[in-house]
């Protein structure tokens, strides 16, 4: 699962997602938190005992992820924005669907949905992957209702 | 929301008291604290928003926290939430003592604790106040009247 999420690994994630995922692998890529020990050190730190977490800046994750036949099980990936996902895309990561838990308010951001705004930097990289036909989904926890966000720029 | 929506004096001597919660229950703790103690001074509560991004949640808590007294505590709801994340990266940029596990007991005792104590004594004072006030009730007043 491809996810974007700008609080990356919280809450949402350790209590609702792994386990409807039934996952314990997760694969952070992100340069800030990749190039600061701190950070990483942090994220580590509210990890259950049996769970797996790699962190990977972006051109080291794209190499890992484009060998995806050597993870040895399906991890969530989680990304701060949907640029990220892009680079991966270009780069040759397979990309099946990309869920998108939360990207925040900002200066020059409209609200699309509820925890979820855009700006024309944004927008232009969903219509690279509505191009691409791969379905980006809002779905902040496994139990909310998933809604394509195709359909809410473009409409139905 | 800002964290000053919660103060009611600031005393540049008493170390302060920064809430990190999930929405804005960190707000309404310290009024509830407030009904057992009275006034409560130097505490600011951060209610982190679904919509808010984290540089936006950040930038307030450091601001007051550039100017904390030595002692002062950051309380925070969650182990793991974003609310952790965010005081462990503080305290490892400010000397400050971050803790999670956040309930009206440790309000109170952090309240009261706060610049009388070295910081491993009070983690114990703030971790024995939410344990002891952890009860089964029904257990115990069954077991009180056989």
């Amino acid at each position: 699962m491809m996810r974007v999420d700008e609080r990356l690994l919280h809450g949402q994630i350790l209590i609702k997602w792994l386990e409807a995922k039934n996952s314990n692998y997760i694969i952070i890529i992100d340069d800030e938190v990749s190039n600061n020990p701190i950070l990483k050190n942090i994220l580590e730190l509210s990890i259950p005992q049996n769970m797996i977490v790699e962190i990977y800046n972006l051109e080291k994750g794209a190499e890992i992820l484009k060998n995806n036949k050597e993870l040895n099980s399906s991890p969530i990936i989680l990304v701060k924005n949907l640029q990220i996902v892009r680079y991966l895309h270009e780069k040759g990561v397979k990309i099946n669907e990309i869920i998108i838990g939360r990207m925040p308010s900002g200066v020059g951001k409209k609200k699309i949905y509820s925890n979820v705004f855009i700006s024309d930097a944004d927008i232009e990289t969903i219509d690279y992957f509505r191009r691409e036909k791969i379905p980006i989904i809002i779905q902040m926890v496994p139990d909310s209702n998933p809604i394509s966000i195709y359909d809410l720029i473009w409409g139905v | 929301m800002k964290g000053d929506d919660c103060i009611t004096q600031k005393n540049k001597d008493i170390p302060y008291l920064l809430i990190l919660t999930h929405g804005k229950w960190g707000v309404e703790l310290v009024e509830g604290a407030e009904m057992i103690c009275g006034n409560l001074k130097n505490i600011f509560a951060f209610p982190l928003m679904p919509d808010q991004s984290l540089i936006e949640y950040v930038e307030p808590i450091e601001e007051i926290l550039r100017n904390a007294p030595e002692g002062s505590i950051i309380l925070v709801d969650l182990f793991g939430g974003t609310t952790s994340n965010i005081a462990a990266l503080l305290s490892s940029k400010y000397n400050i003592l971050a803790v999670t596990g956040l309930n009206i007991a440790m309000l109170i005792t952090a309240s009261e604790v706060r610049g009388k104590y070295g910081r491993e004594e009070i983690w114990e004072k703030l971790l024995n106040s939410s344990i002891n006030n952890y009860k089964n009730l029904t257990e115990l007043l069954r077991n009180n009247l056989t």
